[in-house]
């Protein structure tokens, strides 16, 4: 049926062309120019005849051969306000006027409106598809830090294919762990984070974050963290334009990590084995017995005392990133098209060690993409619309956990457990050479080389269809409008590995037997590679089906604007065996404007979720909102003349989050069976099975509900090249669920989630942005833009604490506690003296130079009261710093992008050196030691509890976290454009070469270590490094 | 075409809207609840045998509980082998209402709640003629259980709120005040009473059926009555030394003893060797030479107690699947099975056991040579601690400075090997390899026959004197391990010293020591100072040994024979009232 309709339409399409044949052939030539001069690209349109049209050259000039009957052209030009100029002698000389109070600027809401910018009272960024083309990011939401307001981001890996970055609207405004991720609309369909990811940034036309309650209360229980809207580009009527681009990249890591040679680990080894009274020499004599120390240092043998950098012998310096695009676009009156094919290739990091083997083992993602969206208005009054599109992602990675125990090799290196010291890459005889220490990992080279791959497809497949039908014949300005959209994901798995399981992975790798002076296999007589075996795992479907169907009105009775929306709307996801959950509801819209000054809107959502009892499923989500454009008020005009446009708005509404991180059915209770229920009974204990009563079910649990104020102000000034935007918003997020944490023990029974916690966020942004186009040849711009959030738990039902450092309530979400480091013992006095732990006993083990807890409560010891707030890993500040000019055929831009106020912990890695066969790394160097003293900036290293953060925390201390700020060099670009008399020579329509980069390198950065502050959350994160990207495109106009 | 268009946008609605059948269940069907598991219907019971079957895994379990270590290395008895392990904050007086490693509060009144649905529920099934008595018998064993728990609350806490039979619902207000401890020792014991007569009976031939073994049996009840009643006769809950108190107790006591008497139950000291844990040659250098056999006898027989799942000896078993966890966690490090070597024995233990000839080593005439310290000690030595020289799984344990059991020694680390120069071998069997650890039965004993013996010496010798009845009960522990009888003539407070000895040397770890130190009052004399371990020094192919201070205690007698009532409590509860001084 699909394909039926989509033939159909391309027949409709190709009609079309045939239709426009043949008319009256006037010809019309002209400039177009504005007060600084002749005007390149500005379009030129016979009026009624949509598809007649041509683009001024490099000089304003445009020449066009009329076939309509009215004589008329319409001058349009992004910035400009729309002109229609009757067609009198030629050549015309056309001036057009800047638009300098925004006139024409449309901006997007939610359920697919829009509203001029001028009328909009809500809080709105947005961003264009081509401003996302300047950024190479394979990812599309890569693109938009530092370019949104409001928007905050952290792209944690750079892995081909998972790269895409993690990122909330204004902020967190819950510390439920359900979900803080903003709803994420791409052209009526409902997107998860890592389908987003896998969009193609080149089928972008425009992306919109709504940020307040007027803009998302449509969306009801789903609109609390905000909206990130993406619409799709779409075919305007004209010749159709072909687009061809093609990129290539080159992809390196951001920051890779530095480890110490083997001499300088030995060193530390050795003096931390001194420090524990233990004999050096007769515990590692191949490192410390006679002057073998000294090999490592001279490195003079490197088969018996090899020094080995795995980073250099495993990585690339460069990996290639390939993006080829393809577009048409074109259209009539009756039947516009774009249709788009898009390929895309990741290379990665390490060496292609796997060549000989017939495989890849490398990470790799290749992603295939298409798209065909399709308007045809068959009549004046119907508009119908039809999407189709679809991306199949193949993603590779190294089958190299199971040999490495669990890890990956990039994880090995990070944590430094990959010893340089302990076994060369290959034997002198060209073994590959490995160890069977525990402490170390097996080689890494041969992994990649023999261990396999793990690859998985994801193929996901949308489509939407939707009427529009305009009923001016019941009343002016009515229309109706319904739409259906379904997504379809489905993914699987296959692996290629060698026979063997889990660290018996039947890779052949030799260890070298110094008694024997001989090469064995590390698994004793296994002489040969073990074969290869192929698995399979089909992953989840996951279809989503939306249906929504809307009356809307607009009219306007004179100085009186009016409109209005009801739409229902019925979201259905269904993945595997789990019961589909269902988000039903409705939403009005209705505003009132006199005169584009007084502005007043009002939405709602009333919608409901079946995760929830029948009775608490459904609620009203309302928001109102006004608006003042001061700067039509004739007082104003006539006093303030440098101001083109003043507008000061406010909103205030509910909206909820059914994200509770809850599966269905959020209220029922099962009792289980299971392990750890069972007893054993009999002279032989046999087990019998056990029966438990779940956790209580609260029947009343809900969604958040969120209040949420917005003020804002818009100015436009200085003829329109000063654009400045001021939001400061408030949100109070109410009902968060969590478990109580004062119910006494003597309740007996685990108990369920309640609606309890109260969390405020206020913050503001700011947004500045000044353009200018000195004459027909330059123009420039330069845009700044800062985001604040700042959030505060309210009330969590935790039990009061004895003193106010270890609540959670008053901190913000995400709150770390630690203890207060106060740098490191100097003396034996403070040793003796100072407040310590109870299980700490000086020079047994605490020793000089170990961290110093400071003691809160003054109380004389070191305890769990002394166990305060640290800090947060979310930054409370975005900023990003935009500028950029063009000059004839060129443009240069550059963006730099920065977050603030908030704290990394860093120890990954950096505690290797305690184990001995693993790595330390340059930080370790500044060790205390009785010398270095007050200039230690790492403890003393044989090894007091107090200097590392310990299992369970009971260690941790604020020395171990440091401050994340960061400024990047986010992106550039320069282009330049051919000009058109050369592009025409070779019979083309444009043609543009390009370079632009991504993650160009950190300006500034707090960290003491060589972690990338985005990467960076925990020990565990930060795998595979952020990439650096510098890309070479070519695009061409056919 | 206007009209025409805009009903064919229509009728495409109606179809959506009709196409809109009710394909989603309003609610989780697939759920067990309440009505599934206390099923009318059911004539075996199934669910609700199964639920209370999960109430039995409320059970203490001894082995390595508190956070991987033993109860017993929070007492002067041993250590744990990493300085962080917070089990001896209870020796180190590091506890406190928010800090409180072995605090079973929320578990038991987990168990408690588990009872409670069980009884207000059970009467809903009817089961079937030929399970007659069953669930007379499962009521009595949940009661049982629950009079346990609060047994378990009330040795840590004192008085705690007794709830009833009240199942609490989410919405219900729970200010609940504590009841005295006499209030809960009442209760507790008045639960027991009624639970008897519908427990578990022994056959004519005085044992259970094979299957039913690990249930709450008459003689479970009774022994835990023992020792609830020895508890509250105690010096820290008998203040005023209430000798009829005593008298109950050695009364709970003996009428076990006296059912075995009568033959009606066949509990007695398991006296045969049902496994060979040692050849009289491992034990070279450790039993006396003359004597070598019979000594190697004593010490099998009594580490068999703990590695059958099941003998006459235990009458309250905590039941587990054989498992490794017991070696695992307290094997001695040097092994390359990799054990974790946890808990480490004091000196202050080890100095308890006697010689064989019955005088302590400090004792004149003892025999006792310091550079043989091990040699010809009471049986049960080798059998609870691992000392330097004693063999295990494929050599002798090295325990000395440098030795594989103890690489860096002592006083050089805090976590990774012995502390005081001392591993644990009281539960550990050699199942498995040198390189590789088994499956193995490992049974906690809740309570074992011993212990009604020592319980009844203890509590007649208070409220009668050492008599006759008082050296039997202590003599026959004494003669399963081959040591001689207690001298003649002993007055009360001399008998009351070898009572104490005896429960100390015969219950080491068993989560007897931590209880008796407090109820006795002494853990102020005994926990306020300093541990002690050993240190072996090679000397060619000698070893010097020499005691020496390896942790400091501190024991606050103000507070901490009571536990401070959790935190959490404390603030939620707003009856609840803190024990003295925290």
């Amino acid at each position: 049926m699909k394909r039926y309709i989509y033939n159909l339409v391309w027949l409709l399409v190709i009609t079309s062309f045939y239709q426009a044949m043949g008319q009256t052939n006037t010809i019309v030539t002209g400039t177009v120019s504005d007060k600084s001069g002749p005007i390149p690209g500005v379009s030129v349109i016979e009026k009624d005849m949509a598809n007649n049209g041509v683009s001024t050259d490099d000089n304003g000039k445009f020449t066009l051969k009329l076939r309509g009957s009215s004589g008329i052209l319409v001058i349009k030009m992004v910035g400009f306000l729309t002109k229609e100029v009757k067609v009198s002698a030629t050549p015309l000389q056309i001036i057009i006027e800047e638009d300098t109070k925004g006139l024409e600027e449309i901006v997007v809401l939610g359920f697919g409106q829009k509203t001029k910018k001028i009328t909009n009272t809500g809080a709105i960024s947005a961003i264009t598809g081509a401003e996302i083309r300047q950024s190479p990011s394979a990812s599309l939401q890569n693109s938009l830090a530092g370019r949104l307001p409001g928007f905050f981001s952290q792209q944690r890996s750079g892995q081909p294919g998972k790269d895409g970055a993690s990122f909330q609207i204004r902020g967190v405004s819950t510390y439920a762990s359900g979900g803080t991720s903003p709803l994420i609309i791409v052209d009526d369909i409902e997107f998860t984070l890592d389908q987003v990811n896998q969009l193609d940034p080149n089928e972008v036309e425009s992306v919109t974050i709504l940020k307040d309650a007027s803009t998302t209360a449509v969306y009801g229980v789903r609109g609390a963290n905000g909206v990130l809207i993406v619409r799709t580009r779409r075919g305007e009527a004209g010749k159709p334009t072909l687009t061809f681009r093609n990129e290539t990249g080159l992809q390196m890591p951001t920051r890779r990590p530095e480890m110490n040679d083997g001499y300088n680990t030995l060193q530390l080894l050795r003096e931390r084995l001194v420090g524990q009274f233990v004999d050096p020499t007769s515990s590692y004599p191949q490192y410390f017995s006679g002057n073998n120390l000294d090999h490592y240092r001279l490195n003079d043998d490197p088969y018996n005392y090899p020094n080995v950098n795995w980073w250099d012998e495993v990585m690339k310096d460069v990996s290639i990133q390939n993006r080829i695009n393809f577009d048409v676009s074109g259209g009539s009156k009756i039947a516009k098209y774009f249709v788009s094919l898009g390929y895309l290739a990741q290379g990665g990091l390490f060496k292609d060690f796997s060549k000989d083997q017939g495989y890849e083992t490398n990470y790799t993602y290749n992603r295939y993409n298409f798209r065909s969206n399709v308007d045809i208005d068959p009549t004046k009054d119907l508009h119908i619309r039809l999407d189709l599109s679809g991306r199949f992602g193949i993603t590779n990675e190294p089958y190299d956990k199971a040999w490495n125990n669990g890890g990956t090799i990039f994880q090995y290196l990070w944590n430094g457990e990959l010893s340089s010291f302990l076994y060369p890459v290959y034997w002198p005889n060209g073994l590959i050479a490995t160890s069977t220490s525990t402490a170390t990992k097996p080689n890494p080279v041969a992994n990649l080389k023999y261990a396999g791959y793990t690859r998985s497809y994801g193929n996901n497949l949308n489509f939407v269809a939707q009427a529009n039908q305009k009923l001016d014949f019941i009343t002016k300005g009515l229309g109706a409008n319904a739409l259906v959209s379904f997504a379809s994901d489905y993914g699987f798995t296959r692996t290629l590995r060698r026979s063997g399981s889990g660290t018996n992975l039947e890779i052949l790798a030799y260890v070298y037997n110094a008694n024997t002076k001989s090469y064995n296999p590390w698994k004793t007589d296994m002489y040969r590679m073990g074969t290869l075996v192929r698995e399979g795992s089909s992953g989840g479907t996951n279809k989503l089906l939306n249906v929504q169907a809307n009356l809307n009105y607009n009219r306007s009775f004179g100085n009186h604007n009016i409109s209005a929306l009801a739409l229902v709307n019925q979201t259905t996801t269904a993945i595997n065996a789990l019961e589909p959950s269902n988000i039903r509801g409705f939403t009005t819209k209705a505003g009132y404007n006199y005169k584009q000054k007084y502005l007043v809107d009002f939405s709602a959502g009333y919608n409901g979720s079946d995760k929830f009892q029948s009775s608490k499923r459904y609620q009203f989500f309302p928001a109102g909102s006004i608006g003042w454009n001061i700067s039509e008020e004739p007082f104003f005009k006539n006093s303030v003349k440098f101001v083109d446009a003043l507008k000061i708005r406010a909103s205030y509404g509910l909206v909820g989050n059914d994200a509770i991180g809850t599966s269905t059915f959020a209220y029922g209770k099962t009792y289980s069976t299971g392990s750890g229920r069972a007893y054993e009974f009999g002279e032989t204990p046999t087990s019998n099975a056990g029966l438990i009563e779940p956790t209580l079910s609260n029947y009343d649990i809900t969604w958040e509900v969120q209040q949420d104020g917005n003020v804002g102000v818009d100015l436009k000034m200085l003829k329109g090249k000063l654009n400045f935007v001021v939001d400061y918003f408030y949100k109070k997020r109410k009902n968060i669920v969590s478990a109580p944490g004062t119910l006494p023990g003597s309740f007996g029974a685990s108990v369920p989630l309640y609606n309890l916690g109260i969390v405020k966020n206020t913050g503001y942004e700011l947004d500045l942005t000044y353009r200018d186009r000195i004459n027909s040849d330059f123009s420039f711009f330069t845009n700044a833009n800062i985001s604040f959030a700042k959030n505060e738990v309210v009330y969590r039902d935790e039990p009061a604490t004895l003193y106010p450092w270890l609540s959670s309530t008053g901190k913000p979400v995400g709150a770390q506690f630690g203890y207060t480091s106060d740098g490191f013992y100097q003396n034996l006095a403070d040793l003796y003296t100072a407040p310590k732990l109870t299980t700490s006993i000086p020079l047994g083990n605490l020793q000089l130079g170990s961290i110093k807890f400071t003691d809160l409560n003054g109380d004389g010891i070191i305890d769990q009261n002394d166990f305060g707030y640290l800090g947060t890993n979310s930054p409370k500040y975005t900023t990003g710093l935009s500028f950029g000019f063009s000059y004839k055929g060129f443009d240069i831009s550059t963006l730099f992008q920065g977050a603030f106020d908030y704290i990394i912990r860093f120890d990954r890695g950096i505690l290797a050196y305690s184990r001995p066969d693993r790595q330390s790394v340059p930080y370790n160097l500044g060790r205390w030691t009785p010398i270095t003293g007050e200039n230690a900036v790492f403890p003393e290293i044989s090894g007091s509890p107090n200097n590392t953060p310990g299992t369970n925390n009971v260690n941790l201390s604020s020395y171990w976290f440091a401050s994340g700020d960061y400024i990047r060099w986010k992106n550039f670009e320069l282009g330049y454009r051919f000009p058109q008399q050369f592009v025409k020579k070779l019979h083309l329509n444009n043609l543009r070469l390009y370079a632009n980069g991504y993650n160009m390198g950190l300006v500034y950065t707090a960290l003491p270590v060589f972690i990338d502050p985005e990467s960076a959350v925990s020990a565990s994160a930060g795998e595979y490094p952020q990439q650096r990207i510098i890309n070479f495109g070519i695009q061409i106009g056919l | 075409m206007k009209k025409y268009s805009f009903i064919i946008w229509i009728v495409a609605l109606l179809f959506l809207m009709a196409s809109c059948k009710k394909m989603v269940e309003s609610g989780p069907l697939e759920f067990t609840n309440e009505d599934n598991v206390f099923d009318p219907q059911d004539s075996v019971g199934l669910f609700t045998e199964q639920f209370l079957n999960n109430i039995y895994a409320g059970l203490p379990k001894g082995f390595n509980r508190v956070n991987g270590n033993i109860l017993d290395a929070g007492s002067d008895d041993a250590l744990p082998n990493s300085t962080l392990d917070n089990v001896q904050y209870y020796s180190t007086g590091a506890i406190n209402a928010s800090v409180l490693p072995d605090n079973s509060w929320d578990a038991n009144y987990a168990g408690i709640r588990k009872v409670n649905i069980f009884l207000s529920k059970i009467d809903r099934i009817t089961l079937k003629a030929s399970l007659k008595g069953y669930k007379e018998r499962w009521k009595a064993e949940a009661r049982a259980l629950r009079a346990m728990f609060y047994f378990e609350l009330v040795k840590r806490w004192g008085g705690v709120p007794l709830i009833g039979d009240k199942v609490y619902g989410i919405d219900d207000d729970i200010a609940i005040a504590r009841n005295t401890y006499a209030e809960c020792v009442n209760y507790i014991n008045a639960e027991f009473d009624a639970a008897i007569p519908n427990l578990l009976a022994p056959n004519a031939a005085g044992t259970f059926s094979s299957t039913f073994y690990g249930r709450f049996s008459r003689g479970a009840a009774m022994a835990v009555k023992s020792r609830l009643l020895l508890y509250a006769a105690s010096p820290l809950n008998n203040a005023t030394n209430d000798v009829s108190k005593w008298q109950v107790a050695a009364k709970a006591a003996k009428d076990i003893m006296d059912s075995v008497d009568a033959g009606k139950f066949t509990y007695a000291l398991h006296n045969t060797v049902s496994t060979t844990h040692y050849t009289a040659a491992n034990l070279t250098g450790v039993a006396p030479i003359t004597n070598s056999a019979a000594y190697t006898t004593s010490v099998n027989k009594f580490l068999s107690i703990f590695s059958t799942a099941s003998n006459n000896e235990i009458i309250l078993p905590a039941m587990a699947a054989a498992n490794t966890s017991v070696e695992s966690s307290n094997d001695p490090i040097g092994y390359a099975r990799g054990g974790d070597g946890k808990t480490n024995p004091t000196q202050e233990l080890v100095n308890e056991y006697e010689m064989t000839n019955g005088k302590m080593i400090s004792e004149t005439g003892s025999t006792y040579v310091s550079s043989t310290p091990y040699y010809n000690r009471d049986p049960r030595l080798p059998a609870t601690v691992m000392f330097n020289g004693l063999y295990w799984l494929t050599r002798t344990v090295q325990t000395y400075d440098g030795g594989l059991d103890r690489p860096f020694g002592f006083g050089r680390v805090n976590n990774g090997e012995t502390r005081t120069g001392y591993y644990m071998r009281k539960f550990m069997t050699s199942n498995g390899s040198a390189t590789a650890f088994a499956n193995a039965n490992h049974v906690f004993p809740i309570i074992r026959y011993a212990e009604i013996l020592l319980n009844y010496a203890e509590a007649q010798n208070e409220a009668v004197g050492p008599d006759a009845s008082v050296y039997a009960a202590i003599n026959a522990i004494r003669t399963r391990v081959g040591m001689p009888n207690l001298p003649a003539g002993l007055n009360q407070a001399a008998m009351r010293t070898k009572i104490r000895h005896e429960r100390r040397v015969e219950m080491a770890f068993e989560e007897q020591r931590f209880w008796d130190i407090r109820r006795w009052k002494i853990a102020e004399n005994v926990l306020n100072g300093t541990l002690h371990g050993i240190q072996g020094t090679l000397n060619g192919t000698a070893i010097n040994f020499q005691e020496v201070e390896v942790a400091p205690t501190k024991f606050d007698a103000a507070k901490m024979y009571w536990y401070p009532i959790p935190f959490k409590e404390m603030v939620s509860n707003s009856l609840m009232r803190q024990n003295p001084n925290w």
